[in-house]
């Protein structure tokens, strides 16, 4: 069985992610007039890619930023080799963090007026501010401050959870919801929950920055959602005032 | 014979989401099952529903998938909020075994859904139960 698109209407981060989750077997061809790109998927991993010279994750990584153009998808084909090792999770966000790093400003200035580095203080502050919202939260597991590129900048936990694993799935979802907000009819996305057996997740993006964000785990047990959102909400604004712009 | 007025589940379950939209003043609500497929639906003009539940169901597996990996049991609720307060509501439900979802757009932050939606989840398991045991 095959299936046809335009990546302008399923980016190829979606398309990996989509079939991925799925675990389908397939052979994925993408042609724009940079070229033809080759993907090969097997039980729930991209396992080789090809595109010009290029092959296994640095093929992807080329290939990711690609706004137009056709794919064809081809189920059942068998890849003729594994180059890529990579989960797809880890594959798409190194991927985007390297997206990310094409497009960050080479003047950008952490430095303050007398010329000392901002970003040591502000991850102090940040880490105090964590502390507070640990102390005002009933339930609280985790919370941490992170970028689109799933790094945590300061973080706070309590018992299992590791922030930096959070972090970098949570950015995963955030980035893969955010090219699909349009599609439904919502605008800019302000905060995404998640309610499962055991845990409400939250994630916020600081104000007028969606490069960056909040996230806050509570134990449903003993936390409540409404106070969880409250907190988040005063506690990003505190946040944003903390990083230097 | 309208079609609407041709009693089965598939009718029921739709006027079960036009009153639910009506209620609480939902622009669109979607049934869909794990596949992305719309089982019933009720949009106002300009709303797609079959868009809708092709996203919806492709957040939810990206969610459940998070969840998974984060060591949290299934996802029971998605909400995503945009800067304007219009959210979309994931909310997932089993009918005899079967994995649904049941997805509204609310259109700001006065608009409260759970005792809507908590309401309409019955009703669905009850249509369900009554025309595909």
């Amino acid at each position: 069985m095959s299936l046809q698109g335009n990546i302008h209407d399923m980016s190829i981060a979606d398309l990996i992610q989509h079939n991925c989750v799925d675990r389908k077997k397939a052979k994925i061809t993408i042609r724009n007039t940079n070229g033809e790109a080759v993907l090969y998927l097997n039980d729930g991993e991209v396992v080789h890619a090809s595109f010009d010279d290029l092959e296994g994750e640095e093929a992807v990584y080329r290939i990711l930023a690609w706004d137009e153009g056709a794919f064809t998808l081809v189920n059942e084909v068998d890849s003729p080799k594994t180059s890529i090792n990579r989960s797809w999770s880890g594959l798409l966000m190194e991927g985007m963090r390297r997206l990310d790093e094409e497009n960050i400003d080479p003047n950008f200035d952490t430095t303050d007026q007398k010329g000392n580095r901002e970003v040591p203080f502000m991850a102090q502050r940040i880490e105090e501010l964590l502390e507070e919202v640990s102390g005002e939260l009933n339930g609280f597991m985790a919370c941490a401050v992170a970028g689109m590129d799933g790094l945590t900048i300061a973080q706070k936990t309590k018992g299992k959870v590791n922030p930096e694993q959070v972090a970098a799935q949570m950015s995963v979802l955030m980035k893969l919801l955010g090219t699909n907000n349009e599609k439904i009819s919502l605008g800019t996305m302000e905060d995404i929950v998640l309610q499962t057996e055991d845990a409400f997740l939250m994630a916020i993006y600081l104000p007028g920055d969606q490069a960056h964000y909040l996230f806050v785990i509570v134990d449903r047990k003993s936390g409540s959602l409404g106070n969880m959102r409250l907190i988040s909400k005063v506690y990003v604004e505190r946040i944003a005032k903390a990083m230097p712009r | 014979m309208d079609k609407q007025n041709v009693k089965n589940g598939s009718n029921e379950l739709t006027q079960l989401l036009e009153e639910m939209n009506l209620e609480g003043g939902f622009p669109i609500s979607v049934i869909t099952d794990a596949q992305g497929l719309a089982i019933a639906s009720a949009a106002g003009e300009g709303m797609n529903a079959d868009r809708q539940s092709a996203v919806v169901a492709f957040i939810q597996k990206t969610a459940v998938q998070v969840a998974k990996q984060l060591g949290f049991s299934g996802s029971e609720e998605i909400s995503l909020v945009d800067t304007d307060g219009k959210h979309l509501i994931c909310r997932s439900f089993k009918a005899n075994n079967f994995d649904l979802i049941l997805s509204v757009m609310v259109p700001d932050r006065a608009t409260s859904y759970r005792r809507v939606t908590s309401s309409a989840i019955k009703k669905i398991i009850d249509i369900w139960s009554n025309y595909w045991k």
